[in-house]
């Protein structure tokens, strides 16, 4: 449905460098996928929603949206935003004050280019939209005196009353509190799937990223770094920077034992050992590598209860230990005085100072690049 | 259950019922000394019948009576009524204009107009009204052109539309800097929602940026219509000659004009103004509420796009710098021109031959020009210096809301209601009686121009102390400071900025103020504005010129200065 083609926007500071922006981002969106954008302030995921939305020029790439060029920087042709068949919800929500709920969602429909609605056609289209979202019985107050919620769901309910070919959203959760993010994550998830319409999210929180999406697109310094599935993301991360990103997890170092090809277990010789790892890219010999693995795929039990040749076991001593309600979470510290985070059920009891036997599990340790 | 002992190890224990801080009461009495008299006296003045020497004789309520059936009040009502809506208009319409280019369109050179207002704030009121009596009176260089090229039509500038043409012109940057923060201030994603939904850039702005920016405009067009209905200089110098009297001038005439002073009638005409313009201020600030419900909360948008006008933008830009210079250069120039001859006349290529310094030697040289300059800054340096401590202080006790200290705040903004000429009217009554004889004195001026800025300085300390997040002074509670160690040392010196900020603009408001000062001043007191009233009164036109040139352009230093700094400290001028 929509292809993203080496897009390209530079900003520049006023001593004159270049200050965040994108460099060459493509990836492209299937009809009826919730597609992420995700990563840390400043990425640049902000600014290539908004290339999309045509509310920012890139300098230089191709947008397309079905059959439709949106934008193409080699033959300088753009699109104008209010031409374009797209439902946007912007962070602030950007509900009108001066009108009320009904007039709100009912403004889009007033620029219909093809077709000529009549007033119970509109009307009619109108109420469905604010049924869908729940806020019906709203439909002739004052926009001001709405809660963020609800402001929330009639910016979706207006965003999506055309029924657009694509639906954008920049960070739609990030001004609400704890308990009604978690409820309006779900409501977005359902009025997505309902509608059925394409849908492109913009957000810097993992957990929503995870919870939400088809596939996730992570980002870092202007560029795309991984995209995928939420499970391909969070248990095949390619670099070290999204393994971080997303959820907790175990960095260590070593040198590449012997050659490897793409895809295959390999070996890694490291200060705490030999580890059996998996090898996404090739790798020759002698190579140095980071290697991660996530807390919860770390086996922790009593020193001495692990036999030796056990492959990837470390032993260690309990450090610290923190009670996270459905999880404990363990520091141990290795050999190497490096720290390992362990996540295990809370019926597990061990403490301070404990000396435990640690297995890295297999098939779960992989290799990352820096 | 144990008895705790009454005389507790700790000190400084005491009953928690907050009384009034010394502070507060102290600073109580100085305003009600201070506000209270001006009004006590100009209600008396306005039930007595006065004697030869200003003192009161009998009780009477005849100057109230005589009002509604006099024909002169009337007239005045209708004839400032008129005024005032249509130099607001004026003022609006234009502001607007730049405030939309200058905002919104990507004309080039636009920040200029940013450039003309600061110069503009450098001109005192007088001097610009007599720029547009040379222009447009009957001799004047665009009269001229305009019957060369209409075959003989004239316009009579000593009009009620000549008072609105002027009074809406000096108008204009004031409305252009205040739209001008609206419209940066609203979030860009109103607009940019609306071109999500399909709506064009026409459209949104017709249906958005518009219907979004009313409440903000008519507050506006409320303050000007304020503004124009207090305004004195205009009706001095235009109307009076015309025959025109609004209610300001009526005030003027009766105290001044008249022999022996009319200040039952004068007192009368002051308070229906009062209670009028308080009636105004409170819907005034009730519409100034209601527009900032529409401005961004989150403070997080974008700024506002630009209208990309394509060949257009030049227009946009010609547009702008044609309304900069009809407000500001064209008045300037002909000031300019008047300051290089030796006697006035009219502007043809002789006028140009006689091009001579004399005025500027004159107006520099010692005397009784440089006299006015330097009393002129000394009045400027002391209110200020005066007004804003005082109010930093009330506005920091009115802020974190001492006990009692809402008094502070409404004794401080009361003022605001005086229109200028009535302040001065009042502190007239209050030297007149006084058994000390400082009356004409610049210490007088001083006191009561002091008096007539505080609401400017209240309204800029407040909001300065609003910036201030009160964790800030909590901090320095809890690491055992007291109030007093706490404001010195942490409220002061975050305030620094916002009270520099404000000295200047109380100093350049205070310079350029003629009807305050104008019934005080006496023999060693004159002041720039009303010297230069003076010297119009008495023809004298080139000196005046001249010594208005010069001060523009220190004026001019001064505003720059002011400019950059509360560009530093991101205030809305007013």
């Amino acid at each position: 449905m929509l292809i993203v083609d080496q897009l390209v926007k530079r900003y520049l500071s006023e001593t004159g460098e270049a200050k965040g922006g994108i460099s060459g981002i493509s990836f492209d969106v299937k009809e009826g996928e919730l597609f992420t954008l995700l990563g840390p302030s400043g990425c640049g995921k902000t600014t290539t929603l908004r290339s999309i939305a045509g509310l920012e020029r890139p300098d230089d790439g191709v947008i397309r949206l079905g059959n439709d060029i949106l934008f193409d920087g080699a033959r300088e042709l753009q699109v104008p935003m209010y031409q374009r068949d797209i439902g946007m919800v912007f962070q602030s929500y950007a509900i009108w004050p001066h009108m009320d709920v009904f007039d709100n969602v009912a403004y889009p429909l007033r620029f219909r280019r093809k077709t000529n609605l009549t007033r119970s056609d509109m009307e009619r289209r109108v109420l469905r939209a604010l049924e869908m979202v729940g806020l019906a019985e709203y439909r002739n107050r004052s926009a001001t005196r709405l809660s963020g919620g609800q402001q929330q769901r009639l910016a979706l309910a207006r965003a999506l009353v055309r029924e657009p070919k694509l639906l954008l959203l920049d960070e739609p959760l990030s001004n609400l509190d704890a308990l009604l993010r978690e409820q309006m994550r779900s409501e977005i998830k359902r009025l997505q799937m309902e509608w059925g319409v394409t849908t492109i999210y913009v957000t810097h929180d993992q957990s929503e990223a995870m919870a939400l999406s088809d596939r996730v697109a992570v980002l870092n310094n202007s560029a795309l770094v991984q995209v995928g599935s939420p499970v391909e993301i969070y248990d095949r991360p390619t670099s070290a920077f999204v393994a971080n990103f997303i959820g907790r997890t175990n960095l260590l170092r070593g040198k590449v034992a012997r050659d490897i090809v793409a895809g295959r277990e390999g070996e890694i010789q490291s200060p705490l050992g030999r580890f059996h790892c998996q090898f996404a890219a090739p790798a020759r010999a002698g190579r140095e590598i980071t290697f991660a693995i996530r807390p919860e795929n770390i086996a922790l039990s009593p020193a001495g209860t692990v036999p030796s040749d056990q492959p990837n076991r470390i032993t260690g001593t309990v450090q610290n230990r923190v009670f996270l309600g459905e999880i404990m979470e363990y520091t141990v510290v290795v050999p190497s005085e490096e720290r390992l985070i362990v996540r295990l059920h809370p019926s597990a009891c061990h403490t301070d100072g404990d000396l435990v036997d640690l297995v890295l599990k297999p098939g779960y340790l992989i290799a990352v690049s820096d | 259950m144990t008895d705790f002992p009454l005389d507790s190890p700790i000190p400084g224990i005491r009953r928690w019922r907050e009384s009034v801080s010394l502070t507060v009461i102290v600073l109580a009495l100085i305003l009600l000394v201070l506000v209270l008299p001006p009004l006590f006296f100009l209600l008396a003045a306005s039930v007595h019948t006065t004697n030869y020497d200003g003192s009161f004789d009998q009780f009477t309520l005849g100057y109230f009576s005589g009002l509604l059936s006099s024909r002169g009040f009337l007239t005045s009502l209708l004839n400032t009524g008129i005024y005032s809506i249509g130099s607001a208009s004026i003022g609006i319409i234009l502001g607007a204009a730049l405030a939309i280019i200058v905002e919104r369109t990507n004309a080039p050179a636009r920040r200029l107009a940013f450039l003309g207002a600061i110069i503009s704030m450098a001109i005192p009121h007088v001097l610009y009204v007599v720029a547009w009596l040379l222009l447009l009176g009957r001799t004047g260089p665009v009269t001229e052109l305009w019957a060369m090229l209409t075959g003989g039509l004239r316009f009579n500038i000593y009009s009620i539309g000549g008072m609105i043409l002027i009074e809406g012109m000096s108008f204009v940057p004031l409305n252009f800097l205040l739209m001008s923060s609206v419209l940066r201030a609203t979030d860009a994603a109103f607009e940019e929602a609306s071109m999500m939904s399909g709506a064009g850039p026409v459209a949104t702005f017709w249906k958005i940026t518009l219907r979004m920016g009313m409440p903000g405009v008519l507050a506006l067009l409320l303050m000007s219509f304020i503004r124009a209905f207090e305004s004195f200089e205009v009706p001095a110098i235009v109307g009076l000659a015309g025959g025109i009297e609004v209610l300001t001038t009526s005030i003027y005439q009766n105290a001044r004009a008249v022999s022996p002073p009319n200040f039952g009638q004068a007192g009368a005409y002051s308070v229906f103004l009062l209670v009028f313009l308080s009636i105004m201020l409170y819907f005034y600030g009730r519409l100034s509420r209601h527009a900032h419900k529409y401005q961004s909360i989150t403070g997080k948008g974008y700024r506002p796009r630009t209208l990309d006008l394509g060949r257009w933008r030049w227009v946009a830009t010609g547009l702008m710098a044609l309304i900069l210079f009809l407000v500001i250069g064209l008045p300037l120039l002909i000031i300019l021109f008047a300051s290089l001859q030796p006697f006035y006349s009219k502007v043809n290529m002789a006028s140009f031959a006689r091009f001579t310094l004399q005025n500027y030697e004159k107006v520099i040289g010692p005397g009784f020009f440089r006299e006015t300059l330097v009393n002129t800054l000394i009045l400027g340096t002391a209110v200020a210096s005066l007004v804003v401590p005082f109010t930093a202080l009330c506005a920091w006790l009115a802020v974190r809301r001492r006990r009692g200290a809402w008094l502070l705040d409404q004794l401080a903004t009361a003022p605001l209601v005086f229109p200028s000429i009535v302040m001065g009217v009042a502190f007239l009554n209050v030297f007149v009686n006084l058994p000390w004889g400082i009356y004409g004195t610049l210490f007088s001026v001083i006191l009561a121009s002091a008096v007539g800025y505080l609401p400017y300085g209240m309204r800029y300390a407040y909001s300065g102390v609003m910036q201030i997040h009160t964790d800030l002074e909590e901090a320095s509670t809890a690491a055992g400071a007291t109030q007093e160690r706490t404001f010195a040392m942490i409220v002061m010196p975050l305030l620094a900025t916002s009270m520099f900020s404000c000295w200047l603009f109380v100093f350049l408001l205070a310079v350029r103020a003629m009807s305050l000062p104008l019934l005080l001043v006496g023999p060693g007191s004159s002041l720039v504005a009303v010297s230069l009233f003076d010297l119009w009164q008495n023809g004298q036109v080139t000196e005046l010129a001249a010594m208005g040139m010069i001060w523009v352009g220190l004026m001019t230093i001064v505003s720059i200065i002011f400019t950059v700094v509360a560009r530093r400290y991101r205030m809305a001028v007013v």
